[in-house]
């Protein structure tokens, strides 16, 4: 609990927020298979974990809006982002959680995991 | 939207098997167009999203 003190002062001082800490935490989650990626290159919650852990994914999922609107150029952001949870679920490590197209939750395992269709083959 | 998308990811696949079957005869050169514009624009997006993802790690 020290140690997460001194890191949090750490981080204050150097000016950045609390929420740049935080927000590296989601991946511990995803690791635990607490929350997966979605076919919609969004997080989504695996089972019930509490509010933190919504407003967690809530936050992470914001900043995604954000760069798939930026980015998406004269294509729909939707489909944008439809494309880059293709390449974030593929990208998932065996104990990783991941929605199928179906919309049920799966671990990502280490076989060719189930995409939509318009997922690009590679 | 989706149903855009849906037909897109059809006729997408209907390229890549070799094969076009136009079911809508009133307008094949505009199914023929998608079908390239539709390839090259998944591929460029493709691109585009493992680019983004790698750029931003701590949200991606």
């Amino acid at each position: 609990m020290r140690m997460a003190v001194k890191a949090m002062i750490a981080v204050a001082a150097l000016g950045l927020s609390g929420a740049a800490l935080a927000q590296t935490d989601w991946k511990a989650e995803r690791a635990a298979g607490r929350i997966g990626e979605q076919a919609d290159g969004y997080l989504g919650v695996v089972k019930p974990g509490g509010p933190q852990l919504d407003k967690l994914v809530a936050d992470v999922n914001a900043r995604r809006k954000e760069h798939y609107f930026a980015r998406a150029g004269d294509q729909t952001p939707a489909l944008f982002a439809q494309i880059a949870g293709c390449s974030l679920i593929t990208d998932l490590s065996a104990s990783e959680m991941y929605k199928t197209p179906g919309g049920a939750w799966r671990q990502r395992g280490t076989g060719t995991p189930e995409l939509a269709a318009i997922c690009p083959r590679s | 939207m989706m149903k855009r998308v849906a037909i897109a990811a059809v006729l997408a696949a209907m390229a890549l098997s070799g094969c076009v079957n136009v079911s809508a005869p009133d307008k094949p050169i505009e199914i023929n167009l998608n079908i390239k514009i539709t390839q090259e624009v998944i591929y460029r997006l493709d691109r585009e999203a493992k680019a983004l993802i790698k750029d931003n790690p701590d949200i991606f």
